[in-house]
Protein backbone atom coordinates (compact mmCIF):
# COMPACT_ATOMS: atom_id res chain seq x y z
CA UNK A 1 0.00 0.00 0.00
CA UNK A 2 1.25 3.47 -0.80
CA UNK A 3 2.11 5.81 2.08
CA UNK A 4 -0.44 8.37 1.00
CA UNK A 5 -3.15 5.69 1.07
CA UNK A 6 -2.28 4.79 4.66
CA UNK A 7 -2.32 8.43 5.70
CA UNK A 8 -5.74 8.96 4.11
CA UNK A 9 -7.13 5.84 5.77
CA UNK A 10 -5.88 6.86 9.22
CA UNK A 11 -7.20 10.40 8.73
CA UNK A 12 -10.55 9.02 7.67
CA UNK A 13 -10.89 7.04 10.91
CA UNK A 14 -9.69 10.02 12.97
CA UNK A 15 -12.27 12.21 11.26
CA UNK A 16 -15.01 9.72 12.04
CA UNK A 17 -14.05 9.60 15.75
CA UNK A 18 -13.97 13.40 16.02
CA UNK A 19 -17.34 13.65 14.26
CA UNK A 20 -18.82 11.02 16.55
CA UNK A 21 -17.45 12.85 19.59
CA UNK A 22 -19.02 16.16 18.66
CA UNK A 23 -22.32 14.62 17.62
CA UNK A 24 -22.59 13.14 21.11
CA UNK A 25 -21.17 16.06 23.12
CA UNK A 26 -23.28 18.67 21.28
CA UNK A 27 -26.31 16.34 21.61
CA UNK A 28 -27.03 16.48 17.88
CA UNK A 29 -28.36 12.91 17.97
CA UNK A 30 -31.17 12.46 20.48
CA UNK A 31 -29.87 9.11 21.76
CA UNK A 32 -27.87 8.26 24.87
CA UNK A 33 -24.83 7.07 22.96
CA UNK A 34 -21.46 7.20 24.74
CA UNK A 35 -18.77 9.40 23.28
CA UNK A 36 -15.50 7.88 22.01
CA UNK A 37 -13.85 9.16 25.17
CA UNK A 38 -16.27 7.13 27.29
CA UNK A 39 -15.58 4.04 25.20
CA UNK A 40 -11.83 4.59 25.38
CA UNK A 41 -12.04 4.76 29.18
CA UNK A 42 -13.40 1.19 29.19
CA UNK A 43 -10.15 -0.01 27.61
CA UNK A 44 -8.21 1.23 30.65
CA UNK A 45 -10.60 -0.26 33.22
CA UNK A 46 -9.44 -3.24 35.30
CA UNK A 47 -12.53 -5.20 34.23
CA UNK A 48 -11.53 -4.94 30.60
CA UNK A 49 -7.88 -5.70 31.22
CA UNK A 50 -8.75 -8.75 33.31
CA UNK A 51 -11.29 -10.25 30.90
CA UNK A 52 -10.28 -9.33 27.39
CA UNK A 53 -7.55 -11.90 26.80
CA UNK A 54 -9.63 -14.79 28.06
CA UNK A 55 -12.63 -13.72 25.99
CA UNK A 56 -10.58 -13.36 22.82
CA UNK A 57 -8.87 -16.71 23.30
CA UNK A 58 -12.19 -18.36 23.99
CA UNK A 59 -13.82 -16.89 20.86
CA UNK A 60 -10.80 -17.77 18.76
CA UNK A 61 -10.91 -21.32 20.06
CA UNK A 62 -14.50 -21.60 18.84
CA UNK A 63 -13.44 -20.25 15.45
CA UNK A 64 -10.46 -22.55 15.11
CA UNK A 65 -12.49 -25.66 15.92
CA UNK A 66 -15.68 -24.78 14.01
CA UNK A 67 -14.06 -23.15 11.01
CA UNK A 68 -11.33 -25.79 10.84
CA UNK A 69 -13.94 -28.53 10.72
CA UNK A 70 -15.95 -26.66 8.07
CA UNK A 71 -12.81 -26.35 5.96
CA UNK A 72 -11.91 -30.01 6.34
CA UNK A 73 -15.37 -31.20 5.35
CA UNK A 74 -16.52 -28.58 2.81
CA UNK A 75 -13.41 -28.45 0.59
CA UNK A 76 -13.11 -32.21 -0.12
CA UNK A 77 -16.89 -32.58 -0.37
CA UNK A 78 -17.09 -29.59 -2.72
CA UNK A 79 -14.28 -31.05 -4.79
CA UNK A 80 -16.05 -34.37 -5.27
CA UNK A 81 -19.39 -32.70 -5.91
CA UNK A 82 -17.94 -30.30 -8.46
CA UNK A 83 -15.84 -32.91 -10.22
CA UNK A 84 -18.11 -35.97 -10.25
CA UNK A 85 -21.59 -35.21 -11.59
CA UNK A 86 -23.35 -38.22 -9.96
CA UNK A 87 -22.06 -37.19 -6.54
CA UNK A 88 -23.42 -33.70 -7.07
CA UNK A 89 -26.83 -35.03 -8.13
CA UNK A 90 -26.93 -37.15 -5.00
CA UNK A 91 -25.66 -34.68 -2.42
CA UNK A 92 -27.01 -31.34 -3.63
CA UNK A 93 -30.67 -31.97 -2.69
CA UNK A 94 -29.57 -32.52 0.91
CA UNK A 95 -27.37 -29.43 0.78
CA UNK A 96 -30.22 -27.35 -0.63
CA UNK A 97 -32.48 -28.62 2.14
CA UNK A 98 -30.23 -27.25 4.88
CA UNK A 99 -28.56 -24.28 3.21
CA UNK A 100 -31.49 -21.82 3.49
CA UNK A 101 -31.66 -22.32 7.29
CA UNK A 102 -29.83 -19.32 8.82
CA UNK A 103 -26.98 -20.48 11.09
CA UNK A 104 -28.48 -18.56 14.02
CA UNK A 105 -31.58 -20.73 13.75
CA UNK A 106 -29.35 -23.65 14.69
CA UNK A 107 -28.52 -22.12 18.08
CA UNK A 108 -31.56 -23.62 19.81
CA UNK A 109 -30.80 -26.98 18.25
CA UNK A 110 -27.19 -26.80 19.38
CA UNK A 111 -27.98 -25.67 22.93
CA UNK A 112 -30.20 -28.70 23.44
CA UNK A 113 -27.99 -31.16 21.60
CA UNK A 114 -24.56 -30.27 22.98
CA UNK A 115 -23.79 -30.00 26.66
CA UNK A 116 -20.49 -28.22 26.18
CA UNK A 117 -20.49 -24.53 25.22
CA UNK A 118 -17.39 -24.95 23.10
CA UNK A 119 -19.30 -27.48 21.04
CA UNK A 120 -22.30 -25.17 20.70
CA UNK A 121 -20.26 -22.24 19.42
CA UNK A 122 -18.03 -24.39 17.25
CA UNK A 123 -21.09 -26.00 15.72
CA UNK A 124 -22.68 -22.65 14.89
CA UNK A 125 -19.54 -21.31 13.22
CA UNK A 126 -19.28 -24.64 11.40
CA UNK A 127 -22.79 -24.19 9.98
CA UNK A 128 -22.06 -20.57 9.08
CA UNK A 129 -18.79 -21.28 7.30
CA UNK A 130 -19.67 -24.62 5.74
CA UNK A 131 -22.08 -23.56 3.00
CA UNK A 132 -20.15 -20.63 1.51
CA UNK A 133 -17.01 -22.79 1.33
CA UNK A 134 -18.92 -25.71 -0.15
CA UNK A 135 -20.82 -23.81 -2.84
CA UNK A 136 -17.75 -21.87 -3.95
CA UNK A 137 -15.60 -25.00 -4.06
CA UNK A 138 -18.24 -26.83 -6.12
CA UNK A 139 -18.37 -23.90 -8.50
CA UNK A 140 -14.58 -23.86 -8.84
CA UNK A 141 -14.40 -27.52 -9.80
CA UNK A 142 -17.47 -27.44 -12.02
CA UNK A 143 -16.21 -24.60 -14.19
CA UNK A 144 -12.90 -26.15 -15.26
CA UNK A 145 -12.56 -25.53 -18.99
CA UNK A 146 -12.78 -28.62 -21.16
CA UNK A 147 -9.94 -27.15 -23.22
CA UNK A 148 -7.50 -27.43 -20.30
CA UNK A 149 -8.62 -30.98 -19.70
CA UNK A 150 -8.12 -31.84 -23.37
CA UNK A 151 -4.63 -30.39 -23.46
CA UNK A 152 -3.68 -32.43 -20.39
CA UNK A 153 -5.32 -35.56 -21.79
CA UNK A 154 -3.47 -35.19 -25.08
CA UNK A 155 -0.30 -35.52 -22.99
CA UNK A 156 -1.65 -38.71 -21.44
CA UNK A 157 -2.72 -37.21 -18.09
CA UNK A 158 -4.27 -39.68 -15.64
CA UNK A 159 -7.60 -38.97 -13.88
CA UNK A 160 -5.66 -38.05 -10.75
CA UNK A 161 -3.45 -35.64 -12.73
CA UNK A 162 -6.54 -33.92 -14.12
CA UNK A 163 -7.88 -33.40 -10.63
CA UNK A 164 -4.67 -32.26 -8.94
CA UNK A 165 -2.84 -30.45 -11.73
CA UNK A 166 -5.73 -28.88 -13.65
CA UNK A 167 -8.94 -28.79 -11.61
CA UNK A 168 -7.47 -27.93 -8.21
CA UNK A 169 -5.39 -24.92 -9.33
CA UNK A 170 -8.34 -23.77 -11.40
CA UNK A 171 -10.67 -24.02 -8.41
CA UNK A 172 -8.30 -22.39 -5.94
CA UNK A 173 -9.51 -18.77 -6.40
CA UNK A 174 -13.09 -19.92 -5.83
CA UNK A 175 -12.11 -21.98 -2.79
CA UNK A 176 -10.39 -18.94 -1.30
CA UNK A 177 -13.44 -16.79 -1.99
CA UNK A 178 -15.52 -19.36 -0.11
CA UNK A 179 -13.04 -19.35 2.76
CA UNK A 180 -13.19 -15.56 3.01
CA UNK A 181 -16.98 -15.43 2.93
CA UNK A 182 -17.21 -18.43 5.25
CA UNK A 183 -14.90 -16.90 7.83
CA UNK A 184 -16.87 -13.65 7.75
CA UNK A 185 -20.21 -15.40 8.20
CA UNK A 186 -18.71 -17.71 10.81
CA UNK A 187 -17.34 -14.83 12.84
CA UNK A 188 -20.78 -13.21 12.91
CA UNK A 189 -22.30 -16.50 13.97
CA UNK A 190 -19.83 -17.24 16.74
CA UNK A 191 -20.47 -13.89 18.43
CA UNK A 192 -24.21 -14.50 18.19
CA UNK A 193 -23.85 -18.05 19.53
CA UNK A 194 -21.82 -16.85 22.50
CA UNK A 195 -24.62 -14.49 23.45
CA UNK A 196 -26.53 -17.59 24.48
CA UNK A 197 -24.00 -18.48 27.11
CA UNK A 198 -20.72 -19.75 25.67
CA UNK A 199 -17.80 -17.83 27.20
CA UNK A 200 -16.26 -15.41 24.72
CA UNK A 201 -16.65 -11.90 23.35
CA UNK A 202 -20.32 -12.37 22.52
CA UNK A 203 -21.03 -13.52 26.05
CA UNK A 204 -19.32 -10.48 27.60
CA UNK A 205 -21.23 -8.16 25.28
CA UNK A 206 -24.55 -9.59 26.38
CA UNK A 207 -23.49 -9.44 30.06
CA UNK A 208 -22.72 -5.74 29.63
CA UNK A 209 -26.14 -5.31 28.08
CA UNK A 210 -27.76 -6.83 31.21
CA UNK A 211 -26.14 -4.15 33.38
CA UNK A 212 -26.88 -1.43 30.82
CA UNK A 213 -23.22 -0.58 30.34
CA UNK A 214 -23.33 0.72 26.79
CA UNK A 215 -19.71 1.99 26.86
CA UNK A 216 -18.51 -1.54 27.57
CA UNK A 217 -20.85 -3.05 24.95
CA UNK A 218 -19.35 -0.77 22.34
CA UNK A 219 -15.80 -1.27 23.55
CA UNK A 220 -16.11 -5.04 23.12
CA UNK A 221 -17.93 -4.60 19.81
CA UNK A 222 -14.89 -2.76 18.46
CA UNK A 223 -12.68 -5.63 19.63
CA UNK A 224 -14.91 -8.03 17.69
CA UNK A 225 -14.62 -5.76 14.64
CA UNK A 226 -10.85 -5.44 14.97
CA UNK A 227 -10.38 -9.21 15.20
CA UNK A 228 -12.62 -9.79 12.19
CA UNK A 229 -10.62 -7.20 10.29
CA UNK A 230 -7.33 -8.91 11.21
CA UNK A 231 -8.61 -12.31 10.06
CA UNK A 232 -9.73 -10.88 6.75
CA UNK A 233 -6.38 -9.14 6.23
CA UNK A 234 -4.63 -12.41 7.00
CA UNK A 235 -6.68 -14.18 4.36
CA UNK A 236 -6.09 -11.43 1.84
CA UNK A 237 -2.37 -11.74 2.43
CA UNK A 238 -2.60 -15.50 1.93
CA UNK A 239 -4.69 -15.01 -1.21
CA UNK A 240 -2.17 -12.60 -2.70
CA UNK A 241 0.57 -15.18 -2.12
CA UNK A 242 -1.36 -18.15 -3.50
CA UNK A 243 -2.92 -16.31 -6.43
CA UNK A 244 0.21 -14.45 -7.42
CA UNK A 245 -0.59 -15.22 -11.06
CA UNK A 246 -3.70 -13.04 -10.92
CA UNK A 247 -1.67 -9.90 -10.36
CA UNK A 248 -2.44 -7.50 -13.19
CA UNK A 249 -5.32 -9.68 -14.35
CA UNK A 250 -7.82 -8.36 -11.84
CA UNK A 251 -8.06 -4.84 -10.46
CA UNK A 252 -7.19 -6.09 -6.98
CA UNK B 1 11.34 -46.10 -44.96
CA UNK B 2 10.78 -43.03 -47.09
CA UNK B 3 7.22 -43.87 -48.04
CA UNK B 4 6.13 -45.21 -44.68
CA UNK B 5 2.92 -43.60 -43.48
CA UNK B 6 3.38 -41.87 -40.15
CA UNK B 7 -0.35 -41.41 -39.78
CA UNK B 8 -2.97 -43.47 -41.50
CA UNK B 9 -6.63 -42.49 -41.28
CA UNK B 10 -9.00 -45.08 -42.67
CA UNK B 11 -12.74 -44.84 -43.26
CA UNK B 12 -13.50 -42.75 -40.18
CA UNK B 13 -17.15 -42.32 -39.24
CA UNK B 14 -18.36 -40.08 -36.46
CA UNK B 15 -21.78 -38.81 -35.43
CA UNK B 16 -22.94 -36.76 -32.49
CA UNK B 17 -26.44 -38.06 -31.94
CA UNK B 18 -28.22 -37.62 -35.28
CA UNK B 19 -25.61 -35.22 -36.56
CA UNK B 20 -23.25 -37.00 -38.90
CA UNK B 21 -19.88 -35.24 -38.73
CA UNK B 22 -17.35 -37.48 -40.46
CA UNK B 23 -18.32 -39.74 -43.33
CA UNK B 24 -15.69 -42.18 -44.44
CA UNK B 25 -12.64 -39.96 -44.08
CA UNK B 26 -9.47 -41.54 -45.39
CA UNK B 27 -6.01 -40.06 -45.85
CA UNK B 28 -2.44 -40.60 -44.79
CA UNK B 29 0.48 -38.45 -43.69
CA UNK B 30 4.09 -39.27 -44.48
CA UNK B 31 6.99 -38.99 -42.05
CA UNK B 32 8.05 -35.36 -41.74
CA UNK B 33 5.23 -34.14 -43.94
CA UNK B 34 3.28 -30.96 -43.25
CA UNK B 35 -0.32 -31.75 -44.11
CA UNK B 36 -3.00 -29.09 -44.08
CA UNK B 37 -6.67 -29.91 -43.81
CA UNK B 38 -8.95 -27.25 -45.21
CA UNK B 39 -12.70 -27.19 -45.50
CA UNK B 40 -15.71 -24.98 -44.85
CA UNK B 41 -16.34 -23.77 -41.33
CA UNK B 42 -18.09 -26.31 -39.15
CA UNK B 43 -17.36 -29.24 -41.44
CA UNK B 44 -15.83 -31.42 -38.75
CA UNK B 45 -12.13 -30.52 -39.00
CA UNK B 46 -11.75 -30.08 -35.25
CA UNK B 47 -13.55 -33.35 -34.57
CA UNK B 48 -11.20 -35.10 -36.95
CA UNK B 49 -8.16 -33.66 -35.20
CA UNK B 50 -9.49 -34.61 -31.78
CA UNK B 51 -9.92 -38.17 -32.94
CA UNK B 52 -6.28 -38.16 -34.08
CA UNK B 53 -5.29 -36.77 -30.67
CA UNK B 54 -7.22 -39.61 -29.00
CA UNK B 55 -9.49 -37.11 -27.25
CA UNK B 56 -12.68 -38.47 -28.73
CA UNK B 57 -13.43 -41.84 -30.23
CA UNK B 58 -14.60 -42.47 -33.77
CA UNK B 59 -17.73 -44.57 -34.26
CA UNK B 60 -15.85 -46.73 -36.71
CA UNK B 61 -12.78 -46.69 -38.87
CA UNK B 62 -9.17 -46.66 -37.92
CA UNK B 63 -6.37 -44.29 -36.98
CA UNK B 64 -2.85 -45.62 -36.99
CA UNK B 65 0.18 -43.69 -35.81
CA UNK B 66 3.44 -45.51 -36.52
CA UNK B 67 1.25 -48.49 -37.32
CA UNK B 68 -0.73 -48.65 -34.07
CA UNK B 69 -3.86 -46.92 -32.69
CA UNK B 70 -3.21 -43.65 -30.83
CA UNK B 71 -2.09 -44.43 -27.30
CA UNK B 72 -0.50 -42.01 -24.84
CA UNK B 73 1.88 -44.74 -23.70
CA UNK B 74 3.17 -45.42 -27.21
CA UNK B 75 2.89 -42.04 -28.88
CA UNK B 76 3.69 -38.52 -27.99
CA UNK B 77 1.11 -36.16 -29.41
CA UNK B 78 1.86 -32.47 -29.71
CA UNK B 79 -1.64 -31.03 -29.63
CA UNK B 80 -2.25 -27.32 -30.14
CA UNK B 81 -5.94 -26.53 -29.61
CA UNK B 82 -7.85 -23.83 -31.45
CA UNK B 83 -8.24 -21.72 -28.33
CA UNK B 84 -4.53 -22.05 -27.40
CA UNK B 85 -5.69 -22.81 -23.84
CA UNK B 86 -2.73 -21.78 -21.74
CA UNK B 87 -3.33 -22.31 -18.06
CA UNK B 88 -3.60 -18.84 -16.51
CA UNK B 89 -2.14 -19.96 -13.17
CA UNK B 90 1.04 -21.24 -14.81
CA UNK B 91 3.74 -18.95 -16.12
CA UNK B 92 5.30 -19.48 -19.54
CA UNK B 93 7.89 -21.92 -18.20
CA UNK B 94 5.34 -24.02 -16.27
CA UNK B 95 2.86 -24.00 -19.13
CA UNK B 96 5.49 -25.35 -21.49
CA UNK B 97 6.65 -28.03 -19.09
CA UNK B 98 3.15 -29.48 -18.54
CA UNK B 99 3.56 -32.43 -20.89
CA UNK B 100 6.94 -33.39 -19.43
CA UNK B 101 5.63 -33.01 -15.88
CA UNK B 102 2.69 -35.30 -16.65
CA UNK B 103 5.09 -37.87 -18.06
CA UNK B 104 7.12 -37.81 -14.87
CA UNK B 105 10.31 -36.44 -16.42
CA UNK B 106 12.90 -35.35 -13.85
CA UNK B 107 13.07 -31.65 -12.98
CA UNK B 108 16.64 -31.16 -14.25
CA UNK B 109 15.79 -32.76 -17.58
CA UNK B 110 12.58 -30.70 -17.76
CA UNK B 111 14.58 -27.51 -17.21
CA UNK B 112 17.05 -28.36 -19.96
CA UNK B 113 14.39 -29.24 -22.50
CA UNK B 114 12.04 -26.36 -21.69
CA UNK B 115 14.84 -23.82 -21.95
CA UNK B 116 15.92 -25.33 -25.25
CA UNK B 117 12.44 -25.06 -26.72
CA UNK B 118 11.95 -21.56 -25.26
CA UNK B 119 14.98 -20.45 -27.23
CA UNK B 120 13.79 -22.33 -30.30
CA UNK B 121 10.41 -20.58 -30.44
CA UNK B 122 11.77 -17.16 -29.51
CA UNK B 123 10.40 -16.82 -25.99
CA UNK B 124 13.71 -16.28 -24.18
CA UNK B 125 13.28 -13.78 -21.35
CA UNK B 126 9.54 -14.47 -21.01
CA UNK B 127 9.85 -17.58 -18.80
CA UNK B 128 8.24 -15.93 -15.78
CA UNK B 129 5.46 -14.13 -17.59
CA UNK B 130 1.90 -15.23 -17.04
CA UNK B 131 -0.37 -15.78 -20.08
CA UNK B 132 -2.41 -12.62 -19.50
CA UNK B 133 0.78 -10.58 -19.84
CA UNK B 134 1.45 -11.91 -23.36
CA UNK B 135 0.23 -10.89 -26.81
CA UNK B 136 -1.80 -13.36 -28.84
CA UNK B 137 1.23 -14.13 -31.00
CA UNK B 138 3.32 -14.87 -27.90
CA UNK B 139 0.58 -17.09 -26.54
CA UNK B 140 0.55 -19.05 -29.78
CA UNK B 141 4.32 -19.51 -29.43
CA UNK B 142 3.86 -20.86 -25.91
CA UNK B 143 1.21 -23.32 -27.07
CA UNK B 144 3.47 -24.51 -29.89
CA UNK B 145 6.42 -24.79 -27.47
CA UNK B 146 4.27 -26.77 -25.04
CA UNK B 147 3.59 -29.27 -27.85
CA UNK B 148 7.16 -29.34 -29.19
CA UNK B 149 8.89 -29.83 -25.85
CA UNK B 150 7.71 -33.43 -25.47
CA UNK B 151 9.48 -34.25 -28.76
CA UNK B 152 6.18 -35.42 -30.28
CA UNK B 153 5.77 -38.15 -32.86
CA UNK B 154 3.19 -35.94 -34.55
CA UNK B 155 2.09 -32.33 -34.20
CA UNK B 156 -1.66 -31.74 -34.41
CA UNK B 157 -2.57 -28.09 -34.74
CA UNK B 158 -6.09 -26.71 -34.82
CA UNK B 159 -6.02 -23.23 -36.37
CA UNK B 160 -3.54 -21.96 -33.80
CA UNK B 161 -3.30 -18.59 -35.57
CA UNK B 162 -7.04 -18.06 -36.05
CA UNK B 163 -7.29 -15.16 -33.59
CA UNK B 164 -4.22 -13.27 -34.72
CA UNK B 165 -4.24 -10.05 -36.71
CA UNK B 166 -2.81 -10.18 -40.22
CA UNK B 167 0.63 -8.91 -39.22
CA UNK B 168 1.30 -11.28 -36.32
CA UNK B 169 -0.28 -14.02 -38.31
CA UNK B 170 2.19 -13.69 -41.18
CA UNK B 171 5.08 -13.55 -38.71
CA UNK B 172 3.85 -16.73 -37.06
CA UNK B 173 3.40 -18.42 -40.44
CA UNK B 174 7.10 -17.90 -41.15
CA UNK B 175 7.86 -19.11 -37.63
CA UNK B 176 5.88 -22.30 -38.24
CA UNK B 177 7.83 -22.88 -41.47
CA UNK B 178 11.12 -22.33 -39.67
CA UNK B 179 10.14 -24.66 -36.82
CA UNK B 180 8.97 -27.36 -39.20
CA UNK B 181 12.21 -27.16 -41.15
CA UNK B 182 14.24 -27.31 -37.94
CA UNK B 183 12.31 -29.89 -35.93
CA UNK B 184 10.98 -31.83 -38.95
CA UNK B 185 7.86 -32.95 -37.12
CA UNK B 186 5.10 -34.73 -38.99
CA UNK B 187 2.30 -32.21 -38.79
CA UNK B 188 -1.43 -32.15 -39.36
CA UNK B 189 -2.61 -28.56 -39.47
CA UNK B 190 -6.27 -27.64 -39.63
CA UNK B 191 -7.28 -24.28 -41.06
CA UNK B 192 -9.98 -22.70 -43.16
CA UNK B 193 -7.52 -20.15 -44.48
CA UNK B 194 -6.44 -21.47 -47.88
CA UNK B 195 -3.58 -19.00 -48.24
CA UNK B 196 -2.14 -20.13 -44.92
CA UNK B 197 -2.46 -23.77 -45.97
CA UNK B 198 -0.62 -23.02 -49.22
CA UNK B 199 2.18 -21.23 -47.40
CA UNK B 200 2.78 -24.11 -45.03
CA UNK B 201 1.68 -27.37 -46.55
CA UNK B 202 3.45 -30.08 -48.47
CA UNK B 203 0.02 -31.45 -49.23
CA UNK B 204 -3.52 -30.18 -48.72
CA UNK B 205 -6.57 -32.30 -47.99
CA UNK B 206 -9.81 -30.54 -48.90
CA UNK B 207 -12.87 -31.68 -46.98
CA UNK B 208 -16.49 -31.39 -48.06
CA UNK B 209 -19.10 -29.65 -45.92
CA UNK B 210 -20.63 -31.68 -43.12
CA UNK B 211 -20.57 -34.64 -43.02
CA UNK B 212 -16.93 -34.31 -44.03
CA UNK B 213 -15.48 -36.50 -46.70
CA UNK B 214 -12.17 -36.03 -48.48
CA UNK B 215 -13.08 -33.96 -51.53
CA UNK B 216 -9.63 -33.92 -53.00
CA UNK B 217 -5.94 -33.97 -52.14
CA UNK B 218 -3.49 -31.51 -53.62
CA UNK B 219 0.30 -31.80 -53.54
CA UNK B 220 1.93 -28.40 -53.21
CA UNK B 221 5.28 -28.45 -54.97
CA UNK B 222 6.28 -24.77 -54.66
CA UNK B 223 9.61 -24.32 -52.94
CA UNK B 224 9.42 -22.97 -49.37
CA UNK B 225 9.37 -20.21 -48.27
CA UNK B 226 6.64 -19.30 -50.73
CA UNK B 227 5.62 -15.95 -52.08
CA UNK B 228 1.91 -15.42 -51.54
CA UNK B 229 1.73 -12.84 -54.36
CA UNK B 230 3.42 -14.98 -57.02
CA UNK B 231 1.23 -15.95 -60.03
CA UNK B 232 1.09 -19.76 -59.71
CA UNK B 233 0.54 -19.47 -55.98
CA UNK B 234 -2.40 -17.15 -56.50
CA UNK B 235 -3.89 -19.38 -59.21
CA UNK B 236 -3.70 -22.46 -57.01
CA UNK B 237 -5.12 -20.50 -54.08
CA UNK B 238 -8.10 -19.44 -56.19
CA UNK B 239 -8.62 -22.99 -57.39
CA UNK B 240 -8.71 -24.37 -53.85
CA UNK B 241 -10.82 -21.50 -52.58
CA UNK B 242 -13.36 -22.33 -55.27
CA UNK B 243 -13.35 -25.97 -54.21
CA UNK B 244 -14.09 -24.89 -50.63
CA UNK B 245 -16.67 -22.36 -51.80
CA UNK B 246 -18.57 -25.07 -53.70
CA UNK B 247 -19.13 -26.66 -50.32
CA UNK B 248 -20.44 -23.60 -48.53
Amino acid sequence: MKRIEIIIKVMSIAFFIVLWHFLVVLKVIPLAIPSPVDVAKVYTSTFFVEHILGAILSSLEHVVVGFGLALMVAVPLGMFMGWFKPIEFTISPIVELFRPIPPIAWVAFALITFRNYLHVSAFIIFVGAFFPILTNTVHGFRTVSIEYIEVARSFGASKKDLLTKIALPHALPDILTGVKVGLGVGWMCVIAAEMFGAPGLGWIIIQMEYIHNLEAVMAFMFVVGALGFCMEQGLKFLEAKVLRWQRGLVRG
Amino acid sequence: MVNLDKILVKELLKSFGNLKVLDNVTFSVKEGEFLCIVGPTGCGKTTLLKILANLIEADSGEVLINGSPPNPKLHKIGYVPQSISLMPWRNVYSNIKLGLELRGVKEAEIFRRVMEVINLVGLAGFENYFPHQLSLGMKARVAIARALVIDPDVMLMDEPLANLDWHSRSIMQSELLRLHEKAGKTTVYVTHNVEEALLLADRIVVLTSRPARVKTEIEVHFKKPRNRFEGDFVLLRKRIENLVKEEE
